[in-house]
């Protein structure tokens, strides 16, 4: 090992220069061939992209060891790995972050119909020895560290959801100069993730949604684990995965209540960081550039502790009702008396404002338990526990999931200007304000 | 620049190998145009490994095709005493040689390898062929400067590996990759 080991060389286990591989059979032929991807796994490991079944592959299983030579794509600093083979994972985390990354790979280098990862071969390092090469100066690059401190100090200042979720975006563009990013929230019911705030895109796509496993936002979700991609590649992209589910669907119903994903048309690189709770997802924090390679492992690591505090200060968010804060009278001669019509869909709770689509799910049932409550009795104030509370809204277990509904709600309504509003008015209240006489219809 | 623009299937080298019929009573292992593709200036890769212990493998500057039916790889002398000590050894090796803008690639096996200080004619390929390398990289992508200190020679640190191809394999990622190129 050399003294600062694998972490040190880790920016060689991008897969932008290839790495070379060389294995020998039992009689001691050597094999020696060129390999997409060495990915670094941890302190100790690396898995390698086992793409066909060739000789290589025959090697390994039968002797168990390789030298493998790998280059830093920006200094040419060039290390030599001697590598003992552990074991093959054909799926699971590690396998999802090297298909990703492979998916990149091969569409940069126009192999997108060879390249396909069977599985990935762990290996333990044995050992690490410097190549004498003419290296180049390591770029300037903005502090990682010192970005995510900063972060996450801001972030704690925030003292709502909303404002956190705005925040955590704000402080990606100004410290770590992220532009394209969002944050969104997953529905364990339905199994999708939904958008709650985005930012450095033309339309907001506040409530669009990505199924588990769909890109690599789905694919993070689904398996807890930072998925990143320094190359577009065309399965991962959310254009076509998301037009054809709705293809598939068929139906002109999915059309009208799909909100269009704002994300970029031609993003480069991609990394999807999932917010974790006890283990679990409950979020992704997701980010893209035009730009290829653009997220590494230190920008991973960086970005996994702001998840990390992230995840803490959403658990913070989740109050039960306090105080009320003093709010301005409404002024009832402010009200408009026009006619908001409200028309609400018992099988999915989708709800819509006039003939646009606002809504649907938990967030639309909310909406129509509490829109109804106001007409029948004027009631304009509201309170989370009684949302939790309550049977019909069927809501799951984790109270982040009410509190970031919320806000989707917030935002879905403050967007489409509806006429209809909810405003926080203390710790676990909110306030309803209808600009309108409110005529409500259950289709 | 998207890479390799024109890539290379395995299937065409395999049948221009088929197609090949030696005229000499000892017949090459690569066809001529093989051998030619070889010395054109790509990537050299290098394999050796003595039975029942780890191999090495090392980056070679540039290869040679030698009287007599040997090959020649032309390597740097610091950081591969382990691939050398290990022909010296009796090791056999390998080497791969890849084309970054088509993906072609070629695999040879050898035997009989001897380590041999390198002389000026080496040198002069080293320079040459890392030179083509240096270019190729160039085309596909990566920055010139990155493309230089790749493909840098350290002239006064050759040495040569002499070997007799036993064996040359199409490496060209596709199916048929692995095939063995023979008549």
């Amino acid at each position: 090992m050399t003294e600062l080991g694998l972490p040190a060389i880790r920016a060689c286990l991008e897969g932008i220069v290839p790495s070379v591989i060389a294995t020998a059979d039992v009689e001691g032929t050597p094999n020696v061939s060129l390999i997409s991807q060495v990915q670094y796994v941890d302190t100790e490991h690396v898995a390698l992209s086992y793409q066909f079944f060739n000789k290589t592959r025959r090697n390994l299983l039968a002797t168990r060891s390789a030298s493998v030579g790998v280059v830093d794509p920006e200094t040419n600093a060039q290390y030599r790995l001697t590598l003992d083979y552990v074991e093959t994972q054909t799926s699971g985390p590690l396998f999802e972050i090297m298909r990703a990354k492979l998916a990149g790979i091969a569409s940069h280098e126009g192999m997108q119909d060879i390249f396909r990862l069977l599985g990935s071969d762990v290996f333990r390092v044995r050992k690490i020895e410097q190549l004498p090469t003419a290296t180049l100066p390591a770029p300037v690059r903005p502090n990682l560290l010192a970005a995510a401190r900063r972060t996450c100090e801001q972030i704690a200042a925030s003292d709502e959801l909303g404002a956190l979720f705005d925040a955590v975006l704000a402080a990606l563009q100004q410290h770590f100069r992220i532009e394209h990013s969002m944050l969104m929230m997953l529905d364990p019911a339905t199994d999708r993730v939904y958008t709650v705030a985005s930012r450095g895109y033309p339309v907001s796509g506040i409530g669009s949604e990505v199924g588990l496993g769909e890109g690599i936002i789905g694919v993070a979700a689904a398996q807890g684990v930072p998925i990143r991609i320094g190359h577009m590649a065309s399965e991962y992209s959310y254009g076509s995965a998301i037009r054809d589910t709705a293809r598939a669907a068929g139906l002109a119903w999915e059309a009208r209540t799909a909100i269009p994903y704002p994300g970029l048309k031609a993003p480069q690189s991609q990394i999807a960081m999932p917010v974790l709770k006890g283990g679990k997802t409950i979020g992704v924090l997701f980010a893209e550039s035009p730009d290829p390679n653009q997220f590494g492992y230190d920008e991973e690591d960086a970005l996994a502790l702001v998840a990390g505090q992230l995840s803490t200060l959403i658990a913070l968010q989740q109050h039960e009702e306090g105080p009320e804060k003093p709010q301005p009278p409404m002024l009832a001669d402010s009200v408009s008396l026009r006619e908001i019509r409200i028309k609400h869909y018992a099988a999915d709770n989708t709800v819509f404002v006039g003939h646009d689509y606002l809504i649907k799910g938990v967030a639309g049932a909310i909406l129509w338990k509490i829109v109804r409550e106001y007409a029948e009795t004027g009631r304009s104030e509201f309170t989370n526990r009684e949302l939790r509370l309550d049977p019909a809204l069927r809501l799951p277990e984790h109270a982040e999931n009410l509190e970031a509904r919320l806000v989707l709600l917030q935002r879905r309504l403050c967007e489409r200007q509806a006429g209809i509003a909810i405003d926080k008015c203390g710790r676990g209240r909110f306030r309803l304000a209808i600009d309108g006489r409110p005529v409500l219809e259950e289709a | 620049m998207p890479r390799a623009s024109q890539p290379h299937s395995p299937e065409s080298d395999l049948a221009a190998r088929r197609a090949y019929v030696a005229v000499e009573s000892a017949p090459h292992v690569l066809a001529p145009d093989l051998a030619e593709f070889c010395q054109s200036g790509i990537s050299v890769i290098v394999g050796a490994c003595v039975a029942g212990e780890t191999p090495v493998a090392a980056t070679g500057y540039a290869c040679r095709l030698m009287p007599g039916n040997r090959f020649r790889l032309v390597l740097r002398k610091l950081g591969n005493e382990g691939l050398l000590e290990a022909v010296e050894r009796g090791g056999a090796i390998a080497a791969t040689f890849s084309q970054p803008t088509t993906h072609r690639s070629i695999q040879i096996k050898g035997s009989g390898a001897v380590v041999l200080p390198a002389d000026e004619e080496d040198r002069r390929e080293a320079l040459r062929q890392t030179d083509g390398l240096r270019l190729e990289l160039i085309y596909i992508g990566y920055p010139p400067a990155f493309a230089a200190a790749y493909r840098h020679v350290a002239e006064d640190d050759l040495v040569a590996v002499d070997l007799t191809p036993d064996a040359a394999f199409v490496q060209t990622p596709g199916p048929g990759a692995g095939a063995e190129l023979k008549p």
